[in-house]
């Protein structure tokens, strides 16, 4: 052994890190070896010199205040129900998705947050969120692994393949500055909902609509009561919860219709200007 | 305000699969789960913070870094694997965060001027110095802002290692564990960035005028 394999052992004897097997072995070395004492000593006056000059400090406490604040604030956002897509991470299985029990009443909310391909790479879900497992699908539909059961820019042409499939009239509303990329249609329990996509730019807009009966009181989706006391009032509920990332409810004729989309309201409120307008 | 529920069954999966609903844990539960996290990860904040300080070399720059890092470690808490070690968790997110966000031209350990710190050895030995008049006559002079630059000149890897052995008295396992990597690595960057440093903080004294060659 040469000198140079021993260095790291004179490293890990200066913080008492050796086994005693190896420490005997060293020893030994540093006796012969004047080079290798030095060598060490030097070692020694370096830890020493590093651990007096920079001295471990406590957190100043307004920093620490600020991590605080910060978590608090952070944790208040995620009690509104839309989270933002770049917080999100590698996903969960789909059983660990199923497996999330239902707590309390089920809410009409479209909870679909559009990612620009540009901004996010794999923006995914992170725990039991059904929410998050939406944005799964949207690298899907990014990605084209998912398409719309029509795909069409024909409100008309959709609308009539819709209906065939729904027990209500479904109206494909255009939008202003919109171009419609296609619909598709779930059921949910006795209801069935219909799903719109438009195309905003690099962005997206997502529109459900439904039977009005589905959310009234012995429908099977319950708002929750500010949303159906704002609906009453004013025919529309909006929810703005970040710069980007808006809904908006409203009733038109014997359906409710949801828009979602990763943009601010006044914006989304523009796009959907005309439907508003025709109660 | 709003509850989770149930999601839609799925659908055929080349139909657009959205399932419109439900969304949100109730306000009381992500109070919890922060509380949850806090009860965790707050009592690593001062290892945090001095690392932070002691790897961006200033204050504004750790404070910075420190909110960083609880944010993250705060939105990937689901993902952190409860019950395993907490502080090495929190710890990579940090490194990982200053890498990303700070992280100069700095030289890669691999292309380390070895030659540098080989001349450096040389003229120790020449002068035969003392390792404690090296300490005293010509480390001395320095001023605590020169070591803490002297610092932040090492590449991450090897100031990483010197900050949690010497600074936070980290054992070699601790120190592994947090690295993710095995003994023996931490054992010879240890020395190797000590004795870059013993080689910046000469730099720095001679710019001093603290070496006198006789």
């Amino acid at each position: 052994m040469s000198c140079q394999d021993f260095l790291p052992l004179i490293s890990a004897a200066v913080d008492n890190q050796l086994t005693a097997s190896e420490y005997t072995w060293l020893e030994e070395h540093l006796k012969a070896c004047p080079n290798c004492r030095n060598e060490f000593e030097l070692e020694q006056m370096t830890k020493t010199f590093v651990r007096q000059r920079l001295v471990r400090v406590t957190t100043p406490a307004a920093v620490a205040e600020r991590v605080r604040q910060q978590l608090v604030y952070e944790s208040s956002r995620r009690s509104t129900w839309l989270e933002r897509l770049d917080e999100l991470l590698p996903q969960p299985s789909w059983r660990t998705v199923l497996a999330t029990a239902a707590i309390g009443s089920i809410v009409l909310l479209a909870v679909m947050l559009f990612v620009p391909t540009s901004r996010h790479s794999h923006p995914r879900p992170v725990d039991n969120n059904i929410i998050h497992q939406t944005y799964n699908n949207f690298d899907d539909i990014l990605e084209g692994k998912l398409v719309p059961t029509v795909t069409s820019n024909n409100p008309v042409e959709v609308e009539s393949t819709l209906s065939l499939n729904l027990d209500f009239e479904v109206r494909v509303p255009r939008l202003k500055r919109c171009t419609l990329v296609g619909g598709s249609f779930t059921n949910y329990r006795t209801e069935k909902i219909a799903h719109l996509l438009y195309k905003y730019d690099n962005d997206l807009i997502y529109l459900y609509q439904t039977h009005l009966a589905a959310i009234e009181e012995k429908g099977v989706l319950n708002l929750p009561e500010q949303a159906m006391n704002e609906l009453h009032r004013s025919g529309r509920y909006i929810e703005n919860h970040m710069d980007d990332c808006s809904l908006i409810l409203w009733i038109e004729g014997t359906t409710v219709s949801v828009a979602v989309a990763n943009m601010d309201e006044k914006t989304l409120l523009d796009c959907l200007n005309d439907c508003g307008e025709r109660q | 305000m709003y509850y989770a529920g149930e999601n839609l069954e799925i659908t055929d999966r080349n139909q657009l699969m959205i399932i419109p609903f439900v969304l949100l844990a109730s306000h009381s539960s992500n109070r919890s789960e922060r509380e949850g996290f806090e009860s965790e990860a707050i009592p690593h904040m001062d290892l945090l913070y001095n690392y932070a300080l002691r790897l961006t070399g200033n204050s504004d720059d750790a404070d910075d870094l420190l909110q960083e890092t609880y944010l993250k470690a705060y939105r990937f808490w689901a993902k952190y694997e409860k019950g395993t070690n907490v502080r090495a968790w929190l710890f990579r997110i940090m490194k990982n965060s200053y890498i990303n966000r700070y992280r100069q031209a700095a030289k890669k350990p691999e292309t380390v001027d070895y030659e540098e710190i080989q001349n450096f050895y040389n003229i120790i030995r020449d002068e035969s110095a003392d390792p404690n008049d090296l300490q005293e006559k010509i480390f001395g002079g320095l001023l605590d802002d020169d070591v803490t630059q002297a610092l932040v000149t090492l590449p991450e890897d090897f100031r990483t290692v010197v900050i949690l052995c010497d600074i936070e008295g980290l054992t070699y396992e601790e120190i592994a564990e947090f690295v993710n990597c095995p003994i023996g690595t931490v054992r010879s960057r240890l020395h190797r960035g000590r004795k870059m440093l013993r080689s910046k903080l000469f730099d720095y004294a001679k710019k001093h005028g603290y070496v006198t060659k006789e």
